[in-house]
């Protein structure tokens, strides 16, 4: 009996050994997609951008090396490795690529989704990209991009900069979103989870290439105000050198329809609002000399505290951020380290960081979109599903005030403990 | 040979947590968002408190009949015609309950991580796992419980514990989902969800006496009760009422959403361990119910010449459903919602009979 | 048939007198005897004999303690004359006439005819019928049928020898059990008869030493076939120029000193007898107290017992007149010394390891254990090579139960050969197929020491340097004698890194596996970047991959230990780094694998046994085939198919992962290592006797006034 029983599963295993290994493919037999774009096509719906990068040893020394330099041997390697499809769908585009890729397609590592701001305008988007989640080696934690301009051009310029692999340079990328704040830290998941959900709207990190059109090389000084840091849109920033690609601000959804945009300094407000920044740094002007700036590092001292009253006609929003932060430096050379002065630069803060937000409010409001999620505030006061979803949060919202209060500790003031003036000419 | 064993508290604990709670691993939460919406955490705990509830029955009827195992009481307060009657029926419904969980398990993986095997191919692996705990008998599978359940449990702390990031307070609200009424009713007929503890009654006779019986009950009542609420909570933080609805193993979904540094994500295939050593007992322990109650109705004495046949048929259950939607939206959701009158009604109808015909079992060592 | 059975050692009706067997008292009832029992040629030679006359006359008369067993010496003495005379002449015709009387007889009594002792005694037992028959003939008829007269009276010297009480259960268990041997034996075919052949078949039959030096001399010329064999020393001499006498002893085995100083010159000098009195005191007695200056003497009477003792190196000293043999330790084979432990060495603690002889082994583990408490008991195992063994436990802390089934287990081998622990190992283990070890093998006298003292067995045997320590269970397996020497946190410390190296050992092969074949998503992408560019020139897949590198690393491992010399212990080393250099430089395996490998290697290697090691080894191999089926979900199914095989393993009742599944009170002691003073406990799932190791706080100096706080003053 034993071993007859024996016998049987031996030839069970032995037929399964055999002839199993269904899902099991070689690890160089794929070819993984680090990247992906969509936008609209021309010849057909979409038009589809896959990043394929080729793994090889020489991979590291050759970047490694030339760094941005040598352009035609990268050049020709990003034609290379990227390609384009056109396709009624995603999906048909990849089994088109099959026809002159010889190894399969494999998305279990795609890092980031690119979508043009037209494709995401025209209320495509939702059903291409949440649909993407279906599909099981898609992994919901892929960074969501809408990019300026067209999304070929944009994954074809996201090259490995400063490493050997695009996808670390995009994850180091994204990750700075948590110091800047400039803009947020996005998933397809979340995108997915806010474009369904009734308490608030989706966003995405808004990007675009920058090719330097911005930097104007010569010219005469800036002699114009104040002016916030990062407060453009992504590929409006002066600058050049480096890679052309660009993350700053976000896209604005409303109902899966891409309807505006926020600036760098506006997602930095947001991301404030929302906590997420734990410590980031902001840049006001002098309070006494308007004409010079302070540039201040912040952190957050409470998490923010939000309560939306629902009472009345108009739901009413109060919200209230205490943060603490230090001095990085004085170029006035005025002392606002005393504590006579400190109240003056902390004042000074908090009517920075109140206005800031509420020109975003006020922005949002019009787009109809709750960005600071205060839709998540709202809902508490709500016992089931059908009395929040028929008091439709998101016509509430355009309506609503807000009642800010910011307050702002100076701690410290770095390693000054006060600034003694810089030697000038007697008069 | 296949001996029953004897084993103590912390391994039928183990093996009731094990069998109830890895359901949660499956499709039930999207279904249980699905009918409640946020408040699937309440209607579990009061699914829990409603077995609490039918669970008393049965701790009365063993305790009647003490040192009788469910099917022997069957025997003597139904007569044996109608007694085995009972038992059989209740053994092939534990033999279909098997097989549909075992396929729920096969079609979840095959979306998840063998998208290109046949089912049958996982079905033969899956069989001879089941083939090897059974063959080595009860006391066997409770000890690999025991060794499990700290997997299982510690796996999903570590899974919630990763996921906290993901997890959005307000998603709770609104507190009481698609109202409290529907919440109660849904939370009351799902109590079959924790149906799995009526199985004490076929094992009742490894079990260290009617006082046992009772502490294991109810410790498992409580503490699958607390998982499986704490799972339904966690999963509505981390997706909205809307978005849990969609996903065929929330659970999975979360441990694919961890994403803690450039290191520490995309980690769950390490939790597929969790999935199949749970599934595997689960599926192993109801299968052993079933052989037991079917020997036990045709007086078989060696159980291992019906092992493979019983295999057999185990795997043609599974064959029978066409496919993951079938299996997840119409059986699997019936047998949650229907399970308690298989699990429950009968114990309670043999008491009812036992008190009335004044039947009792002997008190030797009770 | 089993009343038949019973029938023969029952006495069923007063009236059959015959039946009621009493021993021959004195010499003059022994003559009665032998009338009765028509064997007058023989009592008459009996009392012409005037030397063993006046032996048995000692025997009789001064001791009054021996003066039972004295009774019994005459009464076997009686029949080994008995037999030694008829032997010869009534041998073929006996079994004439056995043919004769029954034919499955036939086959049998052809190898009977050169049977000793004990074969025609077992014959009795199968021929309890023909015997039965035999004595109601004699009783009704008290004819002088020989043959008759020959089995009966062996019936009774059967039951005799036995010197306790035997049931009837237990007797017929004996001869149930003989048939089955002889059955066995009649099986093995016309090897055993050939050999039987050689022997001389006059020379007699003895059972027990016989009176006369020159019959046992005989006989054991017989048995060890001198003069071709010419181990045996059978030194004939005279004690005090008066006694003959001989010793033997085997060459070689045993210390010519003890042999050449301490008992010839004493045997032989003539002033050692100056006070002995023949009237008064038995020789043996005499010389046992008076004369041999050496520590050891064991008198027997069998031969059954001596010839063990004699082939272990012992030396046997057979005097004329005297129906036993003084047994004295001589054995001084050569052996090796006591050095460090090769397979456990340890860093901290002692540096002793066990050697092949068995005396030095014991001594070292009673040089830790001073203990009253300490049992040493030796059993004889197997039957041609009489392989020695000791069983070792603490009386009162060890559950006889457990004591009792080790011996059960011992006692109930029927085999020829036993080469030495690791074979004893196999047969006394509960599950032959199981994947683990039940039984662990220490080479270390002080782990044995702290097996004992927790309450297990410990089996050690002659010629292996490894003791056998009974029952384990799975964490056993990861303790080393290092552990209880440091302190608690360096004991957990190592643990815990020896479980990481069995869990990389066990599972990181068959993961990698998966991970390569199933489940990319989970290797960073910088990771599979350099995964992917490695594995690019190989041309193989990735299971046959692993397989050709594991195959490789354990050619190099089983290879070391082959090769001569020192170069063994480097050939490991290098063997492996050329051959995965090179292997990797030819583009045959990936970088990454040979770390894979070489990781679970290093991990094998920190698993402290053997035995566990090579289970690991196997198990690894198949996880990667698991692995590479089905990917985890495969790694999970093998898991659990060996996991429903270990959890179902006991060894000697205890479940293998006792103290977690199922669970029992326990120590920290299995993973995490407490300190010493919370060991209070022994484990529980060995029910020993005293289950309290220690005080509850063992460290007394920490109550009372001074307390853990006394600085002295400071």
């Amino acid at each position: 009996m034993h071993k007859r029983i024996a016998l049987l599963l031996a030839l069970v295993l032995l037929s399964v050994f055999l002839t199993a290994c269904y899902d099991s493919r070689e690890i160089d037999d794929y070819a993984y997609v680090v990247m992906m774009g969509i936008e609209h096509g021309v010849s057909d719906r979409i038009r589809l951008t896959l990043q394929i990068p080729e793994f090889t040893n020489t991979n590291m020394s050759d970047s490694g090396g030339g760094g941005g330099g040598n352009g035609g041997d990268d050049e020709e390697r990003a034609k290379k490795e990227n390609i384009t499809v056109e396709a009624p769908s995603i999906f048909a585009a990849v089994a088109e690529a099959d026809t002159f890729i010889p190894k399969t397609i494999n998305f279990m590592h795609l890092n980031a989704v690119v979508v043009s701001e037209d494709f995401a305008s025209s209320g495509e988007m939702k059903e291409f990209v949440v649909n993407l989640l279906r599909y099981h080696e898609i992994r919901r934690n892929t960074s969501i991009i809408v990019c300026k301009g067209s999304a070929r051009d944009f994954v074809m310029a996201a090259r490995p900069y400063l490493g050997s692999l695009v996808t670390e340079t995009m994850e180091e990328l994204i990750s700075k979103a948590d110091i800047t704040g400039y803009f947020p830290k996005l998933t397809i998941s979340d995108f997915a989870i806010k474009v369904k959900s009734t308490y608030t709207q989706a966003l995405t990190i808004y990007a675009a290439l920058n090719k330097g059109d911005n930097f104007i090389e010569k010219g005469q000084y800036y002699t114009g105000g104040f002016k916030a840091p990062s407060d453009f849109y992504a590929g409006d920033m002066p600058r050049t050198g480096g890679q052309e690609i660009e993350l700053l601000g976000t896209a604005v959804f409303e109902l899966g329809n891409m309807v505006g945009k926020l600036t760098g300094f506006e997602t930095q407000m947001v991301e404030l609002t929302l906590g997420n920044l734990k410590r980031t740094s902001l840049t006001i002007p002098d309070p006494l000399e308007p004409e010079l700036y302070i540039p201040i590092e912040i952190k957050e001292l409470e998490p923010p505290f939000t309560h939306v009253d629902i009472k009345g006609e108009k739901p009413m929003i109060h919200t209230t951020l205490s943060l603490e932060g230090e001095i990085v430096t004085i170029p006035s050379g005025i002392n606002y380290e005393s504590p006579d002065m400190k109240g003056i630069v902390e004042e000074a803060v908090a009517q920075h960081i109140a206005d800031g937000i509420k020109r975003t409010f006020a922005k949002c409001q019009t787009l109809k979109t709750d960005v600071f999620e205060y839709g998540t505030e709202a809902v508490r006061h709500f016992w089931t599903i059908q009395e929040w979803e028929n008091y439709n949060w998101r016509q509430k919202f355009s309506e609503a005030s807000l009642m800010l209060h910011v307050d702002f500790t100076l701690r410290r003031t770095g390693r000054f403990i006060e600034t003694a003036p810089v030697q000038e000419e007697k008069k | 040979m296949i001996k029953d064993g004897k084993f103590g508290y912390h391994e039928a604990i183990s093996i009731f947590v094990i069998t109830i709670f890895i359901k949660v691993f499956f499709t039930s939460p999207t279904m249980v968002a699905k009918i409640v919406g946020t408040s699937g955490w309440l209607m579990t705990l009061i699914s829990a408190l409603s077995t609490a509830f039918f669970f008393t029955f049965q701790y009365l009827l063993l305790k009647r009949f003490p040192n009788m195992s469910q099917m022997e009481i069957n025997d003597t307060v139904l007569g044996n015609k109608l007694g085995r009657l009972l038992t059989f029926f209740f053994s092939a419904y534990i033999l279909i309950v098997a097989g549909i969980d075992m396929r729920e398990f096969i079609e979840v993986m095959k979306v998840f991580v063998l998208p290109d095997s046949p089912p049958s191919f996982i079905m033969i692996i899956f069989c001879a796992c089941i083939v090897a705990l059974c063959a080595t008998g009860l006391e066997t599978i409770a000890r690999f419980a025991k060794f499990i359940v700290y997997i299982v449990i510690g796996g999903y702390i570590l899974v919630i514990l990763l996921s906290i990031p993901n997890f959005r307070l307000y998603r709770l609200f609104p507190l009481f989902g698609y109202g409290l009424d529907k919440t109660l009713i849904t939370g009351f007929l799902r109590s079959s969800y924790y149906g799995e503890i009526a199985l004490v009654g076929a094992f009742a006779k490894s079990l260290q006496g009617s006082r046992e019986i009772k502490r294991i009950g109810y410790t498992s009542i409580f503490l699958t009760g607390i998982l499986t609420s704490s799972a339904c909570l966690f999963f509505n933080l981390a997706f909205s009422y809307i978005t849990a609805q969609e996903q065929v193993s929330p659970m999975y979904t979360l441990a694919t959403m961890v994403n803690l540094g450039t290191f520490l994500q995309r980690v769950d295939p390490i939790f597929l361990f969790l999935w199949n050593f749970g599934t595997f007992i689960e599926v192993s322990v109801f299968f052993y119910a079933s052989m037991v109650m079917f020997c036990h109705v045709f007086e078989i004495s060696d159980r291992r010449p019906v092992l493979l046949p019983m295999t057999t048929i185990l795997f043609c259950i599974n064959l029978i459903p066409k496919g993951l939607n079938e299996v997840s939206t119409e059986l699997v959701q019936s047998l949650r919602t229907w399970g308690w009158v298989f699990y429950f009604l009968p114990s309670v109808l043999v008491l009812i009979i036992a008190v009335l015909r004044k039947k009792k079992g002997e008190l030797n060592n009770a | 048939m089993l009343k038949k059975l019973k029938k023969l050692f029952i006495y069923e009706s007063p009236s059959n007198q015959e039946r009621e067997f009493r021993f021959p008292e004195n010499p003059g009832e022994t003559a009665t005897w032998d009338i009765y029992r028509g064997k007058q040629e023989n009592l008459e030679k009996y009392m012409d004999n005037s030397g063993s006359g006046k032996d048995q006359d000692i025997n009789n008369d001064n001791d009054s303690e021996y003066e039972g067993k004295g009774s019994e010496h005459n009464k076997k003495d009686d029949r080994s004359n008995n037999d030694s005379q008829n032997n010869r002449d009534e041998k073929k015709e006996k079994s004439k006439k056995n043919d004769e009387q029954s034919d499955d007889r036939d086959t049998r009594d052809k190898s009977d005819n050169q049977a000793d002792e004990s074969e025609s005694n077992e014959r009795e037992a199968n021929e309890r019928e023909d015997n039965e028959a035999n004595s109601e003939k004699r009783i009704s008829e008290n004819d002088n049928d020989h043959e008759n007269e020959v089995n009966t009276p062996r019936v009774i010297i059967k039951t005799l020898r036995s010197h306790k009480p035997i049931t009837v259960e237990e007797m017929i268990k004996e001869s149930m059990r003989k048939k089955r041997e002889k059955f066995k034996n009649s099986k093995a075919g016309n090897n055993g008869k050939n050999q039987k052949d050689d022997r001389n078949e006059d020379a007699p039959k003895l059972k027990n030493v016989s009176h006369s030096l020159k019959e046992n001399i005989e006989y054991l010329e017989n048995l060890y076939k001198i003069p071709a064999n010419k181990d045996l020393i059978i030194r004939k001499f005279n004690i005090a120029r008066k006694i003959p006498a001989c010793l033997v002893c085997v060459d070689g085995m045993i210390d010519r000193r003890i042999v050449i100083q301490f008992a010839l010159p004493e045997l032989m000098d003539e002033s050692n007898f100056k006070d002995y009195d023949p009237g008064k005191e038995y020789i043996l007695d005499y010389i046992e107290r008076n004369v041999l200056t050496i520590d050891q003497l064991v008198r027997m009477k069998v031969f059954d017992d001596i010839n063990p003792q004699i082939v272990s190196g012992l030396t046997a000293l057979f005097i004329e007149g005297c129906d036993e043999c003084i047994i004295m330790e001589s054995r001084g084979f050569e052996k090796r010394s006591v050095t460090h432990p090769v397979t456990e060495t340890v860093i901290s603690g002692p540096q002793e390891g066990f050697t092949e002889a068995l005396r030095t082994n014991i001594t070292l583990v009673r040089r830790i254990v001073k203990s009253e408490n300490l049992v040493t008991e030796f059993e004889f195992l197997s039957k041609r090579n009489n392989f020695l063994c000791a069983i070792l436990y603490m009386d009162g802390i060890t559950n006889p139960r457990l004591v009792d089934e080790v011996k059960r287990r011992l006692k109930n081998l029927e085999i020829d050969y036993i080469s030495g622990s690791g074979m004893l190992e196999q047969l006394i283990e509960d599950k032959t197929n199981a994947p683990f070890q039940q039984i662990i093998a220490t080479e270390r006298p002080d782990r044995v020491a702290s097996f004992l003292m927790e309450g297990k067995v410990v089996i050690i045997c002659e010629g292996t340097p490894f003791a056998l320590a009974m029952p384990i269970t799975f964490f056993d397996l990861f303790q080393t004698s290092e552990d209880s020497n440091l302190r608690w946190q360096y004991g957990s410390f190592l643990r815990i890194i020896r479980l990481l190296g069995f869990l990389l050992a066990t599972f990181l092969p068959g993961m990698y596996t998966a991970l390569i074949l199933f489940h990319q998503e989970m290797i960073p992408t910088s990771l599979l970047s350099s995964i992917v560019a490695s594995r690019a020139p190989v041309p193989f897949p990735t299971v046959l991959e692993i397989l050709l590198m594991e195959f490789s690393f354990e050619l190099i491992r089983e290879g070391g230990i082959r090769v001569p010399g020192v170069t063994g212990n480097t050939l490991g080393i290098i063997g492996a780094l050329i051959l995965g250099q090179a292997a990797v430089q030819a583009g045959l395996v990936s970088p990454v694998l040979i770390i894979v490998v070489a990781v679970s290697g290093l991990g094998n290697f920190t698993v402290p046994s053997y035995s566990m090691s090579l289970t690991i080894r196997i198990i690894r191999i198949a996880l990667i085939l698991f692995g590479a089926m089905g990917g985890f979900y495969g790694i999970s199914a093998a898991f659990t198919i060996l996991m429903a095989f270990t959890l179902n393993m006991k060894s000697f009742g205890v479940p293998f992962f006792a103290p977690i599944a199922p669970f029992t009170r326990s120590n920290k002691d299995k993973i995490i290592r407490g300190p010493i003073s919370e060991q209070t406990y022994r484990t529980d799932f060995l029910n020993t006797l005293d289950k309290k190791r220690m005080a509850t706080e063992p460290r007394g100096w920490m109550r009372g006034d001074g307390g853990a706080e006394n600085d002295q003053g400071r």
